[in-house]
């Protein structure tokens, strides 16, 4: 019932962020364990204890979340002594954070936290917090009875002493900030101690407010208040000040303590009421100018529910007005406990303790439902406007039961409330005076930064990529049509000139006729030329003249009609011509606007490929904790160096290269790094160092794994590969060092001499490589005997995007990874000799085999005439080889995607590409050619045989080789790649 | 609650209908559930090292989708062989197209009530047909297509396994 508020999604939030802090826990407690953690680190340490005691709590966790408490009470333990500290303290907490990921297994599998056997070394003694088994019945009624009260109760009313722990450990801390207070006297000389106790001040507020004890709370924020005025250099009366500050101190513990032994009386809170400010200097707030009154006034017009408001008492009105007339919003929020609830209830520090970081807790209060069985708890906070609402990015606040929040709205400032009662109402945020924006504290911008992380599943963003190249497509097809309109404009436009020239010209020639004295001139001579010799009908010469008018009618009627044709034409050129400007003007503005969506996704296409990468500190921080566990099962003495843990690398490798490290750590610290006594004998530091390095090299990422050990011992690769036959004795004697080395990464090699159970499980070093091949990356190994080894992996920056050239052969265009090529060759047939009976080119004053590309992948020879034709020089791992295409194209950024779930793997191709046209090309996979190069040089020959030999091409026999039913390139219609 | 009432009504209407196409001369019905989309036949990039059946793969809106040729995995004799429409299906989780020399239409099929096959039909094996129906006069073999589809996928492999083990 009560997790109903938990929804899978968030769930599966709290799982991933507790594994992200687990890792970087586990990492950083190595340091704390080697006594070399600087105080920062110590705070991490503790917030992420905090955060993840604070999550699990929310949502019901609650054994993950007693663990993170007894985490930090041993936590606490070790700071004080610090850099000295009990061994066992470290061990306690490591195997508690074993627990909890441990529990956050179970939860990721069942969504319960399921019974882990918690067999701890002793942390403290101290009872676990938070345990709500077997609740004493009487003392149950007990609290119901009290509950009829009905008001403000404090946490301790409500759980009764069923709170010791908890309440323990804020009075050793009160107690502790008194001593240390009594300890630097009224004249605080030191800065530091000053701030520390301010700071002890705070995080003791934010647990104690939610205890919904007014007269703590005032204690507590006073105190506070005081120090920081102190630390200000506010303090008129130092003595006075410090007495006040002691005495709130003293007040703090002897309150909780009271609480907690429920013997003699409490302490009297009375003496808080006297004012403070008179100690100091002219405070920057208005607030100590206000009459009490007024500041009531003012509270009673803040929108706060009436249930919480009549809870406040009058020093919390006093602080939230002032809160609010310094320009800070404030909002209060309400959430709903179940009473039986107890271990939820004695959580609510922790519970809201997100919410404190982001803001000041200014009162907070339990207020019973007695009919409901249920108690509601309201906080109110006050906070800088220039924060968002918390709501937006702690979204699990709105799942609380009965969760209700708002903002409590004033008009903004003291001068404000004396207008009118119809503006009352304003929201805070208007009020937002300049200075308060202009400080906006560290933890606001951390705050800030936290809230730019979101979670996406990789699969949104997998369509997204895909959207994009969608988008790419269409504007590649986009930047034709501007293409086409652009011919179509200057046809346009000399489709105009004539058209206006004509007009002209015809206009002009008009002028010239003029039918009435054309006719007059006819009528008026003698006769009608007529002809009987042309052989028409012989026209009387009566017709002729009774003809004439006929025809001057006639003529000047086709006259009219020419001159409306030739207006006609003129008019539609002028119409036209505008048309023409409209046209061009709007083909101006397209063609920018062509260029600028292509700019924008051409940028829109890179952010969202970045989307997918992550730092390798995802992977990096699992190790040092696990170095440490390793070492210690072993007996060694082992510290891990992590460098350039910000290189970013594709989520996908991010995930696939955490089992090859690990392999390789564990290797170097199983085979590389000599026991301690072996060590001092070598005059070595007795402690081995691993360093683990990852950073850029061009396009790849380079991952490195050093270590101080002993090296790779070649008579003991030499012994293991006869051993193993793996190599013939005369191999052997012919191989370099370094192809001795290389062999422990051929399968089946394991140098171990006693199989561990960490490594030489007989999937050593070779599993390792296939990973990383498998990756489109390699593995480097350097030894020097007796200094150590290093592994050095090369990564691509992403699996997704590669740069690559594109190539044309067998008639079709294939794409060829850069990773892989080394040079591009131009090969003339002669320079084409046969050892062998293979293949083979000269290159780097070696020989190395070549191949065809068409004969690798079974197609017929394009260009079976070519006597001259490029290859590329491609090389992975040690073995380089030329493969011969019949052009190379371009080098071009592609995206790799797989063929296809129905495909899986296909030989020799590792995946295909979309062109910007939205074509498609086959990415040849330049690995698998290589390992399979015997095979594959056989065949290669075999067909370079038929079509070529010896550098007399010009006949094509064609035998061998049938009509592939592919012969036409169906993907390769178009201007070729990437003509945009 | 109505809503959820229409999505079962849909789903069963659904279910009650068959793409009829062409290919190689005889008429073909397959449920058009798993249907995506029906495209004409445009670039197609042959991949090689596959079986010929696989005509290859085509970039169907960002997605590198394979197109297979039924007549080929079958040998139903020559279709038109290139030309006509492709076929999206999804099935099995996987993304494949085939291609058709025709696509008529969606039809009403009652495939609980299919007619048997008869001994005559030949090709496609016992297990890919599902039964025959008569729509508009015009009998169609009605395919099981999620069980072509696997094999198609078996195919490939075992192609490639084989290939492999002859080299």
């Amino acid at each position: 019932m009560g997790r109903s508020f938990k929804s899978e999604k968030i769930i599966r939030l709290f799982i991933d962020e507790a594994a992200e802090n687990l890792n970087v826990l586990s990492a950083d407690l190595v340091e704390v364990e080697r006594g070399e953690a600087d105080e920062d680190r110590l705070n991490r340490v503790a917030r992420m204890v905090h955060t993840l005691k604070g999550s699990s709590a929310m949502l019901e966790f609650h054994r993950i979340s007693a663990l993170c408490h007894q985490i930090e009470d041993v936590l606490q333990r070790v700071r004080k002594t610090y850099p000295s500290f009990r061994r066992g303290d470290v061990e306690a907490i490591f195997a508690r954070v074993d627990a909890i990921e441990r529990m956050m297994a179970n939860v990721e599998k069942s969504g319960e936290e399921g019974e882990v056997n918690s067999d701890f070394p002793s942390a403290s003694g101290e009872e676990p917090s938070g345990d709500e088994e077997k609740p004493k019945p009487e003392k149950e009624e007990k609290a119901k009875l009290r509950i009829v009260k009905s008001h403000r109760l404090h946490l301790f009313e409500l759980l009764g002493e069923r709170f010791c722990s908890a309440l323990e450990f804020y009075s050793r801390q009160a107690r502790d900030l008194e001593s240390r207070l009594m300890g630097e006297g009224p004249k605080f000389s030191d800065r530091a101690a000053l701030e520390s106790l301010e700071e002890s001040a705070g995080v003791l507020k934010k647990s104690l407010v939610c205890f919904s004890s007014p007269d703590l709370n005032q204690a507590v924020i006073q105190l506070e208040e005081t120090l920081s005025n102190w630390r200000a250099g506010r303090v008129a009366k130092p003595r006075e000040a410090f007495a006040a500050a002691a005495d709130r101190a003293s007040l703090l513990a002897a309150g909780l303590e009271h609480f907690l032994t429920g013997r003699g009386r409490p302490p009297d809170f009375s003496r808080l009421s006297a004012p403070l400010e008179s100690f100091f200097q002219s405070a920057q707030d208005d607030r100590a100018h206000m009459a009490p009154q007024d500041a009531e006034a003012l509270f009673d017009r803040l929108s706060i529910p009436p249930a919480f408001k009549q809870e406040f008492s009058l020093f919390e009105k006093l602080r939230l007005v002032g809160e609010c007339v310094e320009g800070k919003s404030v909002i209060w929020l309400k959430r709903d406990f179940d009473l039986e609830k107890k271990a939820e209830l004695a959580q609510t520090a922790d519970l809201f303790r997100p919410l404190m970081e982001w803001g000041e807790p200014v009162s907070a209060a339990f207020v019973p439902d007695v009919k409901e069985g249920r108690v509601q708890f309201w906080l109110s906070l006050s906070h800088d406007p220039d924060l968002d609402d918390p709501l937006s990015k702690h979204s699990w606040l709105g799942e609380m039961p009965g969760f209700e929040s708002g903002s409590a709205l004033i008009q903004g400032r003291r001068e404000a409330a004396e207008k009118r009662e119809a503006q009352e109402i304003r929201p805070a945020d208007d009020g937002a005076p300049a200075e308060a924006k202009e400080q906006p504290t560290a933890q606001a911008a951390a705050l800030k930064s936290a809230k730019n992380t979101i979670r996406v599943e990789a699969d949104k963003l997998d369509v997204i990529v895909n959207l994009v190249a969608e988008l790419v497509v269409g504007h590649t097809k986009l930047g034709k049509e501007v293409r086409q309109l652009k011919s179509a404009a200057a046809r346009l436009n000399e489709l105009h000139a004539s058209m206006r020239g004509a007009a002209k010209k015809w206009t002009v020639a008009e002028e010239g006729i003029d039918v009435n004295r054309a006719m007059g001139l006819a009528e008026s001579s003698p006769s009608a030329p007529s002809s009987p010799e042309t052989g028409f009908k012989a026209a009387p010469a009566v017709a002729a003249g009774k003809g004439l008018p006929k025809l001057r009618e006639a003529l000047s009627r086709f006259a009219s009609i020419e001159m409306e044709k030739t207006e006609a034409l003129a008019s539609f050129t002028t119409e036209i011509s505008t048309l023409k400007a409209t046209f061009d003007q709007l083909f101006q503005e397209f063609q920018g606007d062509e260029l600028m969506f292509g700019r924008i996704i051409e940028e829109l296409q890179g952010e969202t490929m970045k989307l997918r990468m992550l730092t390798v500190s995802n992977v990096f921080n699992k190790f040092p904790r696990r170095v440490r566990d390793i070492a210690r099962s072993l007996g060694k003495k082992i510290e891990i160096d992590i460098q350039g843990e910000d290189t970013e690398l594709d989520k996908s490798l991010i995930e696939e290269i955490e089992e090859p490290l690990l392999h390789l750590i564990r290797n170097a610290i199983d085979h590389g790094i000599e026991p301690p006594g072996q060590r001092v004998e070598a005059g070595k530091d007795e402690t081995g160092r691993i360093t683990l390095k990852a950073g850029h090299e061009g396009n790849s990422v380079i991952v490195e794994v050093t270590d101080d050990g002993r090296g790779v011992d070649l008579d003991k690769v030499r012994a293991t590969a006869l051993k193993r036959k793996l190599r013939t004795p005369e191999q052997l004697a012919q191989a370099t060092d370094r192809e001795i080395q290389d062999l422990i990464f051929e399968p089946g090699f394991s140098t171990a001499e006693q199989v561990s159970d960490l490594s030489g499980r007989g999937v050593g070093m070779d599993a390792v490589r296939a990973a990383i091949l498998r990756l489109k990356g390699s593995v480097e190994l350097r030894s020097e005997p007796g200094l150590g080894s290093a592994f050095r992996l090369k990564l691509p920056l992403t699996l997704a995007i590669i740069q690559a050239m594109i190539v044309r052969s067998g008639g079709r265009r294939f794409v060829a990874p850069m990773d892989f090529i080394d040079n591009i060759l131009s090969v003339p047939n002669s320079d084409i000799h046969r050892v062998d009976g293979r293949e083979a080119l000269k290159y780097e004053d070696r020989m190395i085999p070549l191949l065809r590309l068409d004969s690798v992948f079974s197609l017929p020879d394009a260009n079976p005439t070519a006597v001259l034709r490029p290859a590329l020089a491609v090389r992975y791992g040690d073995k380089s080889l030329a493969l011969m295409v019949d052009e190379v194209v371009e080098k071009q950024q592609i995206v790799i995607k797989n063929l296809g779930g129905f495909l899986g793997e296909v030989r020799h191709v590792v995946g295909a590409t979309i062109f910007g046209d939205g074509s498609v090309a086959v990415i040849v996979d330049v690995p698998s050619i290589v390992t399979d190069l015997s095979d594959l040089a056989r065949r290669s020959s075999a067909a370079a045989k038929a079509g070529i030999v010896g550098g007399a091409a010009f006949h094509r026999d064609g035998g061998p080789r049938p009509g592939a039913r592919d012969a036409e390139d169906g993907g390769d219609r178009g201007n070729g790649p990437g003509n945009r | 609650m109505r809503r959820a009432e229409q999505e079962q009504i849909d789903e069963t209407f659904r279910r009650e209908k068959a793409l009829w196409f062409q290919l190689a001369g005889e008429h073909y019905g397959l449920k058009v559930d798993c249907v995506q989309s029906v495209l004409d036949v445009f670039d197609i990039c042959p991949v090689p090292n596959t079986p010929p059946f696989v005509l290859g793969v085509l970039n169907l809106r960002g997605t590198i989708t394979p197109a297979i040729d039924l007549t080929r995995l079958f040998d139903l004799g020559e279709g038109r062989g290139t030309g006509g429409r492709m076929i999206v299906l999804e099935t099995g989780g996987m993304r494949v197209a085939i291609r058709a020399d025709e696509v008529h239409e969606v039809v009403d099929v009652d495939f609980s009530n299919l007619m048997p096959r008869p001994d005559s039909v030949e090709g496609f094996g016992a297990e890919y047909i599902m039964g025959l129906c008569e729509v508009k006069k015009q009998v169609l073999i009605v395919l099981d297509i999620a069980r072509t589809i696997q094999l198609g996928k078996e195919l490939t492999a075992g192609g490639r396994r084989g290939k492999e083990k002859t080299e």
